[in-house]
Order: structure tokens, then C-alpha cells, then sequence
């Protein structure tokens, strides 16, 4: 008889192989029959897994879905799980490298913002979840920030993430994250530096300056503020460093419990 | 075998009040909170709290003040061959040290293998095999836990032919062995029993009624598979009557239990969903008011 192991193995296989595959026939010799012969018995555990993956995937890509119809997102989504099958018991971040995935699909080449839309998703997804902690507010930065300026290491906000796009992404997400019909609507045309945060229960996709990502980033690196701003300063000409921390700072993009170099 | 003291699982004192609770969604927050009507407790599925941080444990902390809660797992897969995910048991503790529930449960199935996770409850064989490995992983969680558990039985649409112990004797057996006890799911039971073609009546006649630590009803759907009828477990609509019947039996015979109405997929609106918890408690066994929250 065969082992409990080799059993889950079969299964499995079967389970997540593609839709129209057939069982193993050693896998069918373990069956009982009841009413409906047992392919068809086995079709509704195969569907069941399958379901739950696209209906995880819809969640986390509603935007997605949307841009392309359901019919082709369930498509792609079938596709993708025949690429990477979950391998953590946590449903809700399955998707991580769905827009990877996308990126490099095909069938979806003719939607060529389609991959950063689905990877403002998922760093939303990452924010909602991010564990929760006091931002840093205008008053603690001036006490905080009292100490010469290469030696302030400034740490991001826990739920921050930063990510650039070749097109208008945040602008192609915010019109298409409602149900409403979208209205004919003219966007520039033009890259995006982004910051998505939860500082407190709202997540804010904040687009930024060219120096103000490239501050960001460097701090993310743990590089002190003063070289942050000098890679700012690179990134962009007239890089206002005051102006543009007050503006991160009200928008909650650092943590409260900051750390200071030596 | 590290097994922890068996759970008294008799009504007067089970960890939850002896009458209705409802499954948490998120769509119901608000009104939970605004409202905080009369209910035993609140189930939630423990997945959907494995992130550190944000909005679901905000919510969660506020409901944790107004209601008791039990955690119901749907994850960890406790009938894997190749042992439980120490991983996602340490996501289960710290859940569990941050809102310490009255009720911990899982299920009597298994979701992955190889490091491949289904996120589906899939049927066990019911070996000996089977139920070695079972109560070595029951009591895994167990012991990581320190709290004794549920396991739910799971509703099937098929048997399998390497089954050699019946499900109710293989369920008592777990029960004994580990000192865990039975979270009694009848509309599973309705479901199995008439996919797999047994009685269900009879079975639930078998199960001894101090095991049963908990009672799920829930709703499922019809449907025909190459022209057979199968049922199929969805919890997407009212309990049916065939089940309601089964819970009055029940109840009858082994006293009240904290019930819970699952309703997970076409999630209703609270009202609906509270009308099912009242006719649960309106049950045999449930006669006294609904509202037991611990003042």
C-alpha cells in the first residue's frame, strides 16, 4: 500500500497541474467511486485550489483585472500559478511575483504599463499589511534632527515603499481603482517616482520629485541625510531639500523612532 | 507522545458561552463596532490576521474588547505527511499571545506538501498511518500553542479506498490520543454523507458527545457532476433544513455547544446573518437569552 507521503504527492500534482490535465492512474487506483466517477470527483478539489489561487490573485490585482477584463486576468492568473505555486500558509500575500510575471507575458505586451500598475498593487498590498508604528511628526524632526546632518541617519516609515515607472502609473491606478466608468480622461504621458505609505490607517501613493526618490532611496540605503540630499541635489537641479522633507514628514514617510550614526 | 490534559469540553465549562457566534468579515466592522450586537463570540480565520500590522488588527483589537474570540485555522495543514510549518506556527503564536482566545481550531485535513501550499483542505486517508501523523503534528501545535485545540472534521466528495478506520472511530481515536477535542461541523457531515453515500445520522449518533467542543452550520451548494448530484461545502447561503434537523438532534442529545454560523462566500448583510445565529439559538438547548458576553 502506498504511503501517506506519496498519496499527498500524487494529489498535490494532480491538484496543480494544469486545468485540463488528467490524474495519474496510480492516483485513480486510490479512489473510491461514489455517484460521479472520480475523475470528476477530483475535478472539484482541482477546481476548489484553482478558484481560491485566481480569486487570491483578483484580490490583490483588483486595478489589473479591470485594465484587462476578467476573462483575460483569469487567464493570466492560471498561467502564473503554473509558475509559482504558493509556498507560504498566508493566502493574502500570494502574488508577490505576479507582476514580474507580467512583465514578461506575452499575450499582455500590447499593455506595456500593465506590470508597474500590478506592482503598485502589491506595495499597497505590503503597506496595509507593514507592521503599524507612530510616524515621525514636525516636532520630533526638529529635536531629532538637531545633530549635524552627516550624522542623522533617518529610517522610512515601516509601511514605506519606493518604486519608479517608465509610464503614468499612479495616475492609470487612482482613475481605474473605483467601479465607475472612467471618463475620457488626458494624462501626461510621463515616468513616475513613487511612495506608497501607511502612516497611520490610510494608504497614501504619493508621486515625488526626482530628488525627492532619490533622498529616499539613499536613506532606505542607510546613508545619512546629508549625503541623501547630495544624491537628491544630483537627481534633480533645483532640489529644495527643506521644502521637500517638510512636505515627507507631514505625509508620515519616517518612522518616530529614528536612529542617529555613533 | 506529548499529550496535554484532556479538555473538558462539557458545556458548563467550555472556554465560550454555550450559544451563538457569527464568522468575522470585514464588511460587518463597522457595523460590529457601532452596534455591537447580542452574540456569544466571534470566529476568525487566523490567515487573515497573519499581517503585522494595519487596518484588520485595528479592527480586531476594538472587536477583541466587546467579544470573546476564537481563531479558526485553515492553514496549517495538520495532516501533512511531512510534518507542520514551524513558520507559520510561530505566525499562530504570536496571534495567539497578542488576542489569547477563548477557542483554537483546525481541521482534520491536510493543504500542503513538499513545501507547496493548496489552500484547500484536501481528504486524509484514515490509517493508522494517517493518525500517527495527525496527533504527532496535533500535538506539535499543541505544544507550541500550550493551549489544548479543536480539529474540525471536513466534508468530502469522495472516499478514499486506503481508509481502513471508520471516520468516527478515527476521529475518537485523535480525540484520545492527544487530548484535543471535536470542533463538530454537521453541515460537513450532511455533505460527506451524502457525496460518499452513508448516514448521517447515524454517524453523528457515534460521536461521543464530550468530545464536541464547538458546533459549525453552515449553508452549501448543489450541484451535478456527470449527472450525479453532489453537494458542495461553500458556506454561501443559508443553513439547510436537512442540517438545522441534524443540529436539533444533536443538541438534544448532547447538550448545547458554542455554535458558530459560518457564512464565507456571497458574505450577506449582518442582519441575515444574525437572523441565522437567532434561529440557531433558538434551538433546543438554547432556550435562554443569546447574550452571554462576559460583562
Amino acid at each position: 500500500m502506498q504511503g501517506l507521503s506519496d498519496f499527498q504527492s500524487a494529489l498535490g500534482a494532480f491538484l496543480t497541474s494544469s486545468p485540463a490535465a488528467p490524474p495519474d492512474p496510480e492516483l485513480m487506483r486510490q479512489l473510491c467511486p461514489g455517484g460521479a466517477t472520480p475523475p470528476d470527483r477530483l475535478a472539484v478539489y482541482k477546481n476548489n485550489v484553482h478558484t481560491r489561487l485566481i480569486e487570491a490573485l483578483r484580490d490583490t490585482f483588483p486595478v489589473v483585472t479591470r485594465l484587462v477584463g476578467e476573462e483575460f486576468f483569469r487567464f493570466a492568473a492560471r498561467e502564473y500559478i503554473q509558475e509559482d505555486l504558493p509556498r507560504c500558509g498566508v493566502l493574502l500575500e500570494y502574488g508577490k511575483f505576479f507582476p514580474q510575471f507580467l512583465a514578461a507575458f506575452e499575450p499582455a505586451e500590447s499593455v506595456p504599463y500593465l506590470a508597474d500598475v500590478a506592482r503598485v498593487e502589491y506595495l499597497y498590498l505590503e503597506a496595509y499589511l507593514a507592521p503599524d508604528e507612530p510616524p515621525l511628526t514636525l516636532a520630533d524632526a526638529e529635536v531629532a534632527w538637531k545633530r549635524p546632518l552627516e550624522e542623522l541617519e533617518v529610517a522610512l516609515h515601516a509601511s514605506a515603499r519606493l518604486m519608479t515607472s517608465a509610464h503614468p502609473v499612479s495616475r492609470i491606478w487612482e482613475i481605474n481603482r473605483h467601479p465607475d466608468p472612467v471618463r475620457r480622461t488626458r494624462i501626461p504621458a510621463t515616468g513616475e517616482y513613487l511612495l506608497i505609505v501607511r502612516p497611520q490607517s490610510v494608504i497614501d501613493v504619493r508621486r515625488l520629485s526626482p530628488g525627492a526618490y532619490a533622498m529616499l532611496l539613499a536613506l532606505e540605503a542607510g546613508f545619512s541625510l546629508a549625503t541623501a540630499i547630495d544624491f537628491a541635489h544630483n537627481a534633480e537641479r533645483n532640489f529644495d531639500p527643506l521644502r521637500q522633507l517638510v512636505a515627507l514628514v507631514s505625509g508620515g514617510a519616517f518612522a518616530a523612532a529614528g536612529r542617529t550614526r555613533g | 507522545m506529548n499529550c496535554l490534559p484532556q479538555p473538558d469540553c462539557t458545556s458548563a465549562s467550555s472556554p465560550l458561552p454555550t450559544h451563538v457566534g457569527i464568522g468575522l468579515k470585514p464588511r460587518h466592522y463597522q457595523e460590529l463596532l457601532r452596534d455591537v450586537p447580542r452574540l456569544a463570540f466571534l470566529e476568525v480565520h487566523t490567515e487573515n490576521c497573519m499581517g503585522e500590522g494595519g487596518p484588520p488588527h485595528r479592527y480586531l483589537e476594538a472587536l477583541a474588547a466587546r467579544y470573546p474570540l476564537s481563531f479558526h485555522g485553515v492553514g496549517l495543514s495538520l495532516g501533512s505527511a511531512g510534518g507542520i510549518d514551524h513558520a507559520h506556527l510561530s505566525r499562530w503564536r504570536r496571534l495567539i499571545d497578542r488576542y489569547e482566545p477563548a477557542l483554537v481550531s483546525e481541521h482534520i485535513a491536510w493543504s500542503a506538501h513538499g513545501g507547496i501550499f493548496l489552500h484547500d483542505l484536501l481528504p486524509l486517508p484514515y490509517t493508522e498511518e494517517s493518525l500517527v501523523i495527525l496527533c504527532t503534528n496535533i500535538d506539535d501545535m499543541q505544544t507550541s500553542l500550550g493551549r489544548s485545540i479543536l480539529v474540525e472534521n471536513s466534508s468530502a466528495y469522495l472516499t478514499l479506498n486506503q481508509s481502513a478506520i471508520p471516520e468516527v472511530e478515527f476521529i475518537a481515536e485523535v480525540t484520545g490520543r492527544t487530548g484535543c477535542g471535536l470542533l463538530l461541523d454537521i453541515n460537513n457531515v450532511w455533505v460527506s454523507a451524502c457525496n460518499n453515500g452513508f448516514d448521517a445520522r447515524r454517524w453523528l449518533a457515534c460521536i461521543p458527545g464530550d468530545i464536541v467542543g464547538e458546533i459549525h452550520l453552515a449553508g452549501h451548494a448543489i450541484t451535478a457532476v456527470d449527472g450525479h448530484e453532489l453537494r458542495i461545502d461553500d458556506h454561501g447561503s443559508r443553513v439547510s433544513s436537512e442540517v438545522w434537523k441534524l443540529y436539533d438532534e444533536t443538541v438534544a442529545r448532547i447538550g448545547p455547544r458554542p455554535t458558530l454560523i459560518e457564512w464565507d462566500t456571497n458574505v450577506p448583510s449582518l442582519g441575515d446573518l444574525l437572523a441565522e445565529a437567532s434561529r440557531a439559538g433558538a434551538v433546543a438547548g438554547h432556550r435562554e437569552p443569546v447574550d452571554a458576553r462576559p460583562q
